[in-house]
C-alpha cells in the first residue's frame, strides 16, 4: 500500500477535535523536552584533585588511645606470685583468698594435678587446631559424654574460654528478629553475646518474676495483632543460675512454670 | 655454568641433545617462552619481580583463574546435590524416609521452630553426606604424626560408633603445628610440668582482680622483646582476643576498613564496636608490571573517599581510621603486602592492626613474624596481634605495641576486666618455646626449626606445583590450599587419604566462596624430607586417581634439584 497524501490530508480532516488538540499538545512537549536543559537533583559541586589532597593534608585523626592518668586504679595489676589458692602471696603479702572462683578448693587439689600432669606427658601443652581440623581429642570427647550424665542431659559441648561460652551460643540460636527476655543483671558475657545476635532484647528486673511475667503478655498483645510475624519469631528467656553481678539465685521453678505457661 | 655476578639465582634446562633452553628465568623457575606467553596472556597470574623500592625480596603471589569447564560441572554438581536435597528433604517430610535430624520434643512442638527448614539445607543434604571428613578425633600429641581413632557410621554419617582401631602415625597435614613445638617431651613439656606442680592447673579469676601471676608479668615483658615493641599484653584465648579488644579502641564515629578475607574473630569484633564498617578487595593490586610498585588500588580509594567525604551523612570528619589485614590468610595462603599498606598508611594517617595468627613464627628468617619477613620497622605497625596456639604449640593471645596502647588495654580490654587469664602451665609453655626460638635458651634449636620450616615450604610447594595442581598462595606461606571445585571430589579426596594414612584438612562452603572449595596442607618443621615425600606420592596418585591436576601452567620440573635452593646446579654449558 502506499502512503497517499490525499488520503492522509483527508483524515486529518475526518479526525475528531480533542483527538488533534491532544496530539498538538503532546508533538509540543516533545519538542520541549529535546531543547531543554538537562537538570541536576541537587547543586553538587565536584572536588578538584587539588581541593581532595588538601583536605587529606588537613585531616587529623584522633590518637588511637586517650592517655591513662597514672593513677587510675586498674593501671597497676596485683602481682600474685604462687598458686592462687586460699592461702596466697599478694604484692609480697601473705593473704587469706577470697577473690578467686575457687568454689570447691580443686585448685591444688593432688588428684587434679596429677591427671593433669598425665594429660601434659600424652598430649603436650596444646591441640594445635580447632575442633573441626583434628583437634577434637579422646578426652574432649570423654569430657562430653560425662557432662551429658552429669547435668542429665542428652549431650554436651564445651569451649575453650568461659567467656566465648555463652558469647558463641546465644548468636548461635537467635538470630535478628528473634526475642530474648533477659535479665538486667545479666554478666556482661551474655551482654555480648546478645550484642552479636542482633535480636530484639527486652530487659526485665533483676529475679522480678511480675515484670517478666508482664513483658510476655505485652508480647503475647502484639503477637496477636500480628500472627504472621508471630509464627515465625523464636522467644528465649536467658537468666543465670547464679548471678555473678549480684550474688543471687535465679527463681527457677517459678520460670519454668512460666515458660511452660507460654 | 658460570655463576652470575651479583649473587642471582639462575638456572637452565639441560634438553637431550645437551643445549640450553631458552627461556624466561625468575626466581628459580624456568619457563618456555610459549608457556610464559600463555600465561601473561592468560593474564590472572600477578608476579611481582624485583622491583626496588618497597619490596627487599621478590614477592610470589598466585591465584590461577578456574578453568572454565571446571565451574561448569562444579555448578552442575551442586545443581545435582541441590535437586536430591529437596527430593530427600520431601521423602522425610512425608515419613516415608526416616528423619535423623533434631527436632522439638513433644512438649514443645507448637513452638516457633528452633531452625528454618531453608537455613539448614545446606547443613542436612550436602554436609552430612561428607561429615566424617571433620571433626575426627586423635589420641596423641598433634606432631608431624598422629593417632586417629577409627569410626564408623551405619546411617550415613548421622551418628558414629567408634569401632575401638586406633590408625597409628598418620602424617599429619592438618594440625597448626608449624615449627614443631607440640611434642610431649622435651624441655617444654619439662618445664610445664613444673610449673603445674608448683601453681596448679587454672587461675580462678582475671587479671584485673586477683588472677594476675609473676609468670604473666614475665611473659609479657618477653613477648615484646621478642617482637621488637614497647609493651605486650596476652589474653587466655586468641579469637577473644580480637572480639573483646577491637571494640575497645574504636566506636561509633570511627572507620574500620577490614580485608575481604579477614577472620570471623575479626570480623565479629569490628561489628561489636558499633563503628563503621568497609571493605577492601584481597591484596588487590594493579597493573602486571615490572618496574614499579603495585599499589592497593581498592585500599587506597576507599581511604581517600573516607577522608575526603567524610562520614555518609553529616559529612563530619572520621574520628580514627582502622585498618584490619591479616599476616598469613590461612584459606587463600597468601601474605599481606605489608609494605604498601605501611605506606599507604603513613600517607592516609591511618592505624594499622595486623593480626599474625598464622604468620608470628612461620615467616622470616628468625621467626618474628610478617614485619621481619618484609624487613620493616615494627614501630610502624600501630597493634600488633597473634596468637600462641599456631607456632608456640600453646593457647592465648597477645597484643603488642607503645606503651600508651597497651596501658590503656589494661584499663579498658573487655578480657582484662572480664575473662580469665591464662592458666599457668600453659603461660610457661609459651615462655620456654619463645625462648627457644629466640636462641635464649642455649641451643639452636630455634634457627633450625624456622629454617627446616622455610625449606619445607619451597621443596613442597614447588612439587605441588611441577605436579600440576592449582596451588594458591604465596611461595613463602606453610599454608598451601590444593584447589579441588567438585563437591563431590572433597569428601573423595579426604577419605582417601586418609586411606592411604594421610591427614588432611578439605574446607567447602561457607569457609570458602562455593566453587572454590579446597584442601588445605599446614606444614611443619617437624616434617623432614621423608614424610614430605611419602604424601607427595600419595598425593600425586591420588590427584591422579580423581584427575584433580587442572593447572594449565605446567611448570618444567628441574633435574637434580638438590633439597636446598639456594644453591647453584652444575649443568652443562
Amino acid at each position: 500500500e502506499q502512503w497517499v497524501l490525499v488520503e492522509m490530508v483527508q483524515a486529518l480532516y475526518e479526525a475528531p477535535a480533542y483527538h488533534l488538540i491532544l496530539e498538538g499538545i503532546l508533538i509540543l512537549w516533545i519538542i520541549r523536552l529535546l531543547f531543554s536543559k538537562t537538570y541536576k537533583l541537587q547543586e553538587r559541586s565536584d572536588l578538584t584533585v587539588k581541593e581532595k589532597e588538601e583536605l587529606i593534608e588537613e585531616w587529623q585523626p584522633e590518637p588511637l588511645v586517650p592517655p591513662v592518668p597514672k593513677d587510675h586504679p586498674a593501671l597497676n595489676y596485683n602481682i600474685v606470685s604462687g598458686p592462687p589458692s586460699h592461702k596466697t602471696v599478694v604484692n609480697g603479702k601473705e593473704c587469706i583468698n577470697f577473690a578467686s572462683f575457687n568454689f570447691l578448693g580443686l585448685l591444688d587439689n593432688p588428684r587434679v594435678k596429677a591427671a593433669a600432669l598425665a594429660s601434659l606427658k600424652k598430649y603436650g601443652v596444646g591441640t594445635c587446631g580447632p575442633r573441626g581440623f583434628y583437634g577434637t581429642f579422646d578426652v574432649h570427647l570423654d569430657l562430653e559424654d560425662l557432662l551429658a550424665k552429669f547435668m542429665k542431659t542428652e549431650e554436651a559441648i564445651i569451649y575453650s574460654y568461659g567467656f566465648a561460652t555463652i558469647a558463641s551460643a546465644i548468636p548461635a540460636y537467635s538470630k535478628r528478629g528473634d526475642i530474648v527476655f533477659v535479665d538486667r543483671a545479666a554478666c556482661f558475657a551474655i551482654q555480648k553475646g546478645l550484642q552479636a545476635s542482633r535480636s530484639d532484647i527486652k530487659l526485665f528486673k533483676h529475679n522480678d518474676m511480675a515484670d517478666l511475667e508482664r513483658l510476655l503478655k505485652e508480647q503475647e498483645i502484639e503477637d496477636q495483632k500480628n500472627p504472621r510475624k508471630a509464627r515465625v519469631t523464636r522467644r528465649f528467656i536467658v537468666v543465670e543460675g547464679l548471678y555473678m553481678n549480684t550474688g543471687t539465685i535465679c527463681p527457677l521453678p517459678e520460670l519454668v512454670s512460666n515458660h511452660v505457661q507460654l | 655454568m658460570r655463576p652470575e655476578p651479583g649473587g642471582c639465582c639462575c638456572r637452565r634446562t639441560v634438553r637431550a641433545n645437551g643445549c640450553v633452553a631458552n627461556g624466561e628465568v625468575r626466581n628459580g623457575y624456568v619457563r618456555s617462552s610459549a608457556a610464559a606467553a600463555a600465561a601473561a596472556a592468560a593474564g590472572q597470574i600477578h608476579h611481582v619481580t624485583q622491583n626496588g623500592g618497597l619490596y627487599k625480596r621478590p614477592f610470589n603471589e598466585a591465584f590461577e583463574e578456574t578453568p572454565m569447564l571446571v565451574a561448569v560441572l562444579t555448578y552442575v554438581g551442586y545443581g545435582v546435590l541441590t535437586l536430591f536435597g529437596y527430593l530427600r528433604d520431601f521423602l522425610r517430610y512425608w515419613r516415608i524416609e526416616k528423619c535423623h535430624h533434631a527436632t522439638e520434643r513433644e512438649e514443645q512442638k507448637d513452638f516457633v521452630s528452633l531452625y528454618q527448614d531453608f537455613e539448614n539445607f545446606y547443613t542436612r543434604n550436602l554436609y552430612m553426606r561428607i561429615r566424617d571428613n571433620w571433626n575426627r578425633p586423635i589420641c596423641s600429641v598433634p606432631g608431624a604424626r598422629v593417632d586417629i581413632m577409627e569410626r564408623q557410621s551405619h546411617d550415613y554419617n548421622w551418628s558414629f560408633k567408634y569401632t575401638g582401631n586406633i590408625i597409628k602415625g598418620v602424617i599429619n597435614m592438618g594440625s597448626y603445628n608449624y615449627l614443631g613445638f607440640a611434642r610431649n617431651t622435651g624441655s617444654c613439656q619439662e618445664a610445664a610440668a613444673k610449673v603445674l606442680e608448683e601453681y596448679g592447673a587454672g587461675v580462678c579469676s582475671t587479671r584485673q582482680e586477683i588472677g594476675n601471676l609473676d609468670k604473666h608479668e614475665e611473659l609479657e615483658e618477653l613477648v615484646a622483646r621478642f617482637l621488637g615493641v614497647e609493651a605486650a599484653m596476652a589474653y587466655g584465648m586468641g579469637f577473644a582476643t580480637n572480639s573483646m579488644n577491637i571494640p575497645a579502641l574504636v566506636g561509633k564515629g570511627c572507620l574500620i576498613l577490614s580485608d575481604e578475607l579477614n577472620h570471623a574473630s575479626l570480623v565479629l569484633g569490628a561489628r561489636l564496636s558499633g563503628a563503621t564498617i568497609r571493605i577492601f578487595k584481597h591484596n588487590s593490586s594493579g597493573v602486571h608490571v615490572q618496574v614499579c610498585y603495585i599499589d592497593m588500588q581498592s585500599l587506597e580509594k576507599l581511604l581517600k573517599d573516607a577522608i575526603v567525604y567524610g562520614q555518609p551523612r553529616t559529612r563530619r570528619p572520621w574520628k580514627k581510621i582502622l585498618i584490619l589485614v591479616e599476616g598469613i590468610y590461612s584459606m587463600e595462603g597468601s601474605i599481606v603486602r605489608l609494605p604498601e599498606v605501611i605506606a599507604l598508611k603513613k600517607k592516609y594517617k591511618a592505624y594499622l592492626y595486623l593480626d599474625e595468627a598464622h604468620s608470628i613464627g612461620a615467616l622470616g628468617p628468625t621467626g618474628r613474624g610478617v614485619v621481619e619477613y618484609f624487613g620493616l620497622d615494627p614501630e610502624d605497625v600501630d597493634v600488633m596481634m597473634g596468637t600462641f596456639t599456631k607456632s608456640f604449640g600453646a593457647s592465648g593471645g597477645y597484643i603488642g605495641g607503645k606503651k600508651e596502647l597497651i596501658d590503656y588495654l589494661r584499663t579498658h580490654s573487655h578480657s582484662a576486666v572480664y575473662a580469665t587469664s591464662l592458666s599457668p602451665p600453659v603461660v610457661e609453655q609459651i615462655i620456654t618455646s619463645m625462648k627457644c626460638i629466640m636462641g635464649q635458651d642455649g641451643t639452636s634449636l630455634g634457627k633450625e626449626c624456622v629454617q627446616q620450616l622455610a625449606e619445607n615450604t619451597r621443596y613442597f610447594r614447588r612439587r605441588l606445583k611441577e605436579m600440576g595442581f592449582i596451588i594458591y598462595g604465596n611461595e613463602d606461606s606453610p599454608v598451601v590450599p590444593l584447589m579441588l571445585y567438585m563437591p563431590a571430589k572433597i569428601g573423595a579426596f579426604g577419605r582417601e587419604m586418609l586411606k592411604r594414612n594421610i591427614g588432611v584438612v578439605v574446607v567447602g562452603f561457607p569457609a570458602t566462596p562455593i566453587i572454590e572449595s579446597r584442601a588445605r596442607f599446614c606444614l611443619s618443621a617437624a616434617h623432614t624430607k621423608e614424610i614430605l615425600d611419602t604424601a607427595l606420592k600419595e598425593i600425586d596418585e591420588v590427584g591422579d586417581l580423581l584427575q584433580l591436576k587442572y593447572s594449565r601452567h605446567r611448570l618444567v620440573p628441574l633435574l637434580d634439584r638438590p633439597f636446598d635452593e639456594t644453591t647453584y646446579e652444575e649443568t652443562e654449558d
